[in-house]
């Protein structure tokens, strides 16, 4: 049996795979810890102008519980505001990447997309302020619905996204979960 | 052919877009704006390049069974670097792209440039015939997409042209639209280089079995 065909193959795929690890640990940049411009932005955009900080360690902030790994960031403001980044699983894996700001007593006050990388032109058409406002003032259980909503806590899907649509009430449902564990806010 | 003519060939003649018809979908997709066609045509023709350089290098190397394994491998290589540096230092062209930047891999024109040329060829033809045929594309994806974009949103680059009264056709930078645009794109070039339609060659037609008019004596060669 001829090896030779495997054997180049093997090398190419090798030799191409290393220079790619050399090239992406060159130009990684961890964003774990800081806000990145463009994160930023929307932060002025949704909360307004001011100094904004994230924090890390939640325990040592004073709160219940530890960062879970539903939370992307949270993210305080000098004011006392605060968001929770969010990613959430649109119709692609993490496909949404929100921010959810909380009222005192628990429930929504608002969702702003930081960004989107569903279809673009239909998961994307859940960037859309009536969808999004529906979610304001909800406190428990957000469910997503293809028919006109009965009550307080269902919203209707966005025609044509309801993954997309459904991931953002999922990532609802994960702030107002970690907003309950947490405790006080200081 | 001299060396000249093989940067030249891809740019109207033998135009990979316009005239072989390959890479449709990127076209279709990426030319609602013009700037995003101008991005993702040089994206791809730095791709176009670099493959067809490397391929002409090594055609000995390269046994023929693993060959088109080889080639993707090589292709998709470069995409991802293409893809991990705008990522780093153009990340607002690389958001504008989208998924159309990997899919740049499954590009036809250059997965057919090394089949049909680089592997075949010494190295300076390659990547000149890699530098016609990108700047070829990336030039018709500019023209294709300066018209989407004028006539759907009155702009070009951004820069607003049509007057406050006209209403832009927003159709233009939909699907059925950029058919459309591209369809009267080609036909137009079709016209200015003259181009002859093909005749049917009935040697090579898989209908030869139940033709009618072969049956009335009337094969062409």
């Amino acid at each position: 049996m001829d090896l030779k065909p495997t054997i180049v193959l093997s090398i190419v795929t090798t030799v191409v795979s290393a220079l790619l690890i050399v090239a992406h640990n060159l130009t990684y940049v961890d964003t774990s810890g800081i806000i990145t411009p463009k994160l930023g932005d929307k932060c002025v955009s949704f909360m307004g102008e001011g100094e904004y900080s994230i924090v890390t360690d939640w325990l040592a902030a004073g709160y219940a519980i530890e960062k879970p790994d539903s939370i992307e960031k949270l993210i305080i403001k000098n004011d006392g505001m605060y968001a929770f980044e969010i990613i959430a699983d649109g119709y692609n894996k993490g496909g949404l990447d929100l921010l959810i700001s909380m009222n005192t007593d628990g429930s929504v006050k608002g969702i702003e997309v930081v960004s989107i990388t569903d279809t673009p032109g239909l998961g994307t058409n859940v960037n859309d302020p009536e969808f999004l406002s529906c979610f304001e003032g909800i406190s428990d259980n957000a469910v997503i619905v293809k028919k006109t909503p009965t009550s307080g806590n269902e919203i209707e899907a966005v025609t044509g996204a309801t993954y997309s649509s459904k991931g953002v009430a999922a990532a609802v449902n994960t702030a107002l979960c970690v907003y309950r564990e947490m405790g006080a806010m200081k | 052919m001299s060396c000249f003519k093989e940067f030249t060939k891809g740019l109207i003649k033998e135009n990979p877009n316009l005239v072989m018809l390959l890479g449709m979908c990127p076209t279709l997709a990426v030319t609602t704006m013009a700037q995003n066609g101008l991005g993702m045509g040089l994206a791809t023709t730095f791709v176009l390049v670099c493959s067809n350089l490397v391929i002409s290098l090594l055609k000995k190397l390269i046994p023929d069974t693993v060959r088109l394994p080889c080639f993707i491998v090589i292709i998709a290589g470069f995409v991802t670097f293409v893809s991990i540096m705008l990522d780093s230092f153009l990340p607002d062209l690389s958001e504008a792209l989208g998924v159309f930047l990997s899919l740049i891999t499954v590009n036809c024109i250059i997965l057919g440039r090394a089949e049909m040329f680089a592997s075949k060829n010494k190295v300076l033809p390659s990547v000149l015939d890699g530098l016609g045929m990108g700047l070829g594309f990336t030039l018709s994806l500019i023209v294709v997409g300066s018209i989407r974009e004028l006539l759907g949103t009155g702009k070009i680059f951004g820069i607003t042209l049509a007057p406050d009264f006209v209403e832009p056709m927003t159709i233009f930078i939909l699907p059925a639209g950029g058919f459309f645009t591209l369809g009267c794109v080609i036909a137009i070039l079709g016209v200015i280089t003259k181009k002859k339609p093909k005749k049917p060659d009935c040697a090579a037609c898989p209908s030869r079995g139940s033709c009618a008019q072969l049956e009335a004596g009337k094969e062409t060669v």
